[in-house]
């Protein structure tokens, strides 16, 4: 058994992202400290993205939709403040959905 | 990624970063899948042992969570697949990441922590400190663990000191404290 990231969505319209990025803000507001185990079911538009879980860190929140051993891909929104560097050749991998939503790739 | 010096990491670094998780009801497998988890960037990465070069806390949580329900050479093959997994994954992109110099030690360091140190009968902290001292854990401020010659940034960063590979077939940085690589 071979652990890379599959295939995701990442492909949301703008409304999509819109309820996205309010959900998030709403968790990083309840979570100013790292937290990887909360509740998330209340917010519906992440839930609906069915993922693996869901965690935040000082820089922003992350919703885990693959992940194999060291590797992770999904949906980024980082807290206030938080500048994403989107250039290629980097390991994460960010790349912008909207101004404050990014799908993110982790190699480690 | 691979060590630089922008991704070290201090011992009591480290032990906070664990307390806080284990403050915030976290236990176990939990604290260590949060450690991997917390670790997804360069910041505060790598931390040097004797034992096992420079130990990247991503691999080393995330061994560690497995290991402590699969056991250690389970998991350990299951990171070596992964390396390849990477390596075959990654040919021609701008990183490369698969078979970084750290990264089957790592496997290795936190697969001996989860399968042998988290017994289920101390904290993690209390375990960590054990495998701290058994390792030979050392702050990057220490010139045994040699992190003036690590690069200054991550050397798999596309145009890095690695150019885009921080691979093994890339110049390995290991202190001859090391005893895990020559």
């Amino acid at each position: 058994m071979f652990t890379t990231a599959c295939t995701q969505q990442t492909n949301f319209d703008s409304e999509e992202l819109s309820l996205i990025e309010k959900e998030a803000s709403e968790l990083l507001s309840k979570y100013p400290e790292p937290n990887f185990d909360f509740e998330y079911s209340a917010q519906n538009n992440i839930a609906k993205l069915k993922p693996e879980s869901v965690y935040v860190t000082k820089n922003g929140l992350y919703i885990v939709l693959n992940s194999g051993f060291s590797s992770e891909s999904g949906i980024y929104v980082p807290r206030e403040g938080i500048a994403v560097n989107t250039d290629d050749g980097q390991d994460p991998l960010y790349k912008a959905l909207s101004k404050k939503v990014f799908s993110y790739e982790i190699k480690g | 990624m691979a060590p630089n010096r922008a991704g070290v990491t201090t011992i009591a670094s480290l032990r906070a970063e664990i307390r806080g998780y284990e403050k915030s009801g976290l236990k176990g497998a939990a604290v260590m899948s949060a450690l991997s988890r917390n670790h997804g960037g360069n910041a505060n990465r790598y931390l040097f042992t004797d034992k096992h070069g420079w130990v990247d806390l991503r691999h080393f949580g995330k061994a560690a969570e497995m290991a402590s329900s699969i056991g250690s050479v389970t998991t350990e093959t299951l990171g070596l697949g992964n390396e390849v997994a990477q390596w075959a994954a990654e040919w021609g992109d701008d990183y490369r990441s698969g078979f970084s110099p750290e990264d089957i030690s790592s496997n290795a360091a936190g697969a001996a922590f989860g399968d042998d140190y988290m017994d289920g009968s101390s904290s993690v902290s209390q375990s960590l400190d054990n495998w701290l001292n058994d390792a030979g854990a050392r702050d990057p401020s220490d010139p045994a663990a040699g992190t003036s010659s690590l690069p200054a940034t991550d050397p798999a960063v596309k145009g890095g000191a690695n150019r885009g590979s921080s691979n093994i077939s890339n110049s390995n940085h290991c202190p001859a404290t090391a005893s895990n690589c020559s």
